[in-house]
């Protein structure tokens, strides 16, 4: 019988990491559509949303990783995407509310999933190292949250064009990296990896959706 | 100003504080950029920008 060598030990390790975090995220996700729809049911609004995606990043920031290492980490990152999912709940109500709101919605949501699955399949295909680009993508949301401030107090819809077209490009970015760090065998924590994975295709389809909502016809 | 503005400029800047020092952190570990490098990433995101106004087209249509 055929002894395995360590790089084979390393590659099959990689290819664990990369199949667990996709099965994760396909979870993750379909457990945040059905909180949206129980949102969108719901019709909830005032402060909650915000409540909930500020008490979702809370959890990310400081609760997962600390539990990202036990079979807790896995009820705290459903909790986390279940919370985001709650939270734009509402959102989505407001665009299906447009004449062609379930066109717009379903553009953004197949939109986003195209985008995805080119750059995980560039990401995994060319075996690159994109981990030199992670000052520059930290730098980028730095500025584009400083924007997201000062459009507090203008309320310019080509202000939120110019942010959600930034955030867009930033977090394909972060797809290459975050991808390219699994399979190069620099992140091993799946559950960590599937939460970076998530907060991009989130907010890949919460833009996606603000541009297409400002540039359809309403 | 309502209550929910206010707190998303508070959660913006506490984003932003949190953010700093890893910003700091991977421009002094992060590795250089191989030559190269930065065209193989700018490539698909380059590609992404031309989807996203194939998309707009498609909804303005």
């Amino acid at each position: 019988m055929r002894s395995v060598s360590a790089a084979e030990l390393s590659v099959l390790e990689t290819n664990k990491v990369l199949k667990n975090t996709y099965l994760l995220l396909s979870a993750t996700l379909g457990f945040s559509a059905l909180t949206a729809m129980f949102s969108m049911s719901l019709n909830i609004g005032g402060m909650m949303p915000l409540i909930m995606m500020i008490g979702a990043m809370v959890l990310g920031m400081f609760v997962l990783p600390k539990t990202a290492n036990s079979s807790a980490g896995l009820g705290v990152i459903f909790l986390i995407t279940g919370m985001l999912g709650f939270a734009i709940g509402p959102m989505l109500n407001m665009y299906l509310g447009l004449s062609n709101g379930s066109q717009v919605v379903l553009t953004a949501l197949g939109g986003t999933a195209a985008i995805f699955v080119g750059l995980s399949a560039y990401a995994v295909n060319s075996k690159k190292d994109f981990s030199f680009m992670g000052g520059m993508l930290i730098g980028g949301m730095i500025t584009v949250f400083v924007l997201m401030f000062a459009n507090i107090f203008l309320q310019m819809p080509g202000f939120q064009l110019i942010i959600s077209g930034a955030v867009i490009m930033l977090m394909s970015g972060f797809i290459l990296m975050d991808t390219s760090r699994i399979v190069l065998g620099g992140e091993t924590n799946y559950i960590l990896a599937t939460f970076g994975m998530y907060l991009s295709i989130f907010n890949i389809f919460i833009h996606l959706l603000a541009i297409l909502g400002i540039m359809s016809e309403d | 100003m309502d209550w929910t503005k206010i707190l998303w400029a508070v959660t913006l800047i506490a984003f932003i504080a949190v953010l700093v020092p890893q910003w700091l952190r991977w421009r002094r570990d992060a590795p250089e950029a191989e030559p190269g490098a930065w065209s193989s990433a700018m490539l698909p995101i380059g590609g992404v920008v031309l989807f996203v106004l194939l998309l707009i087209l498609s909804v303005q249509g």
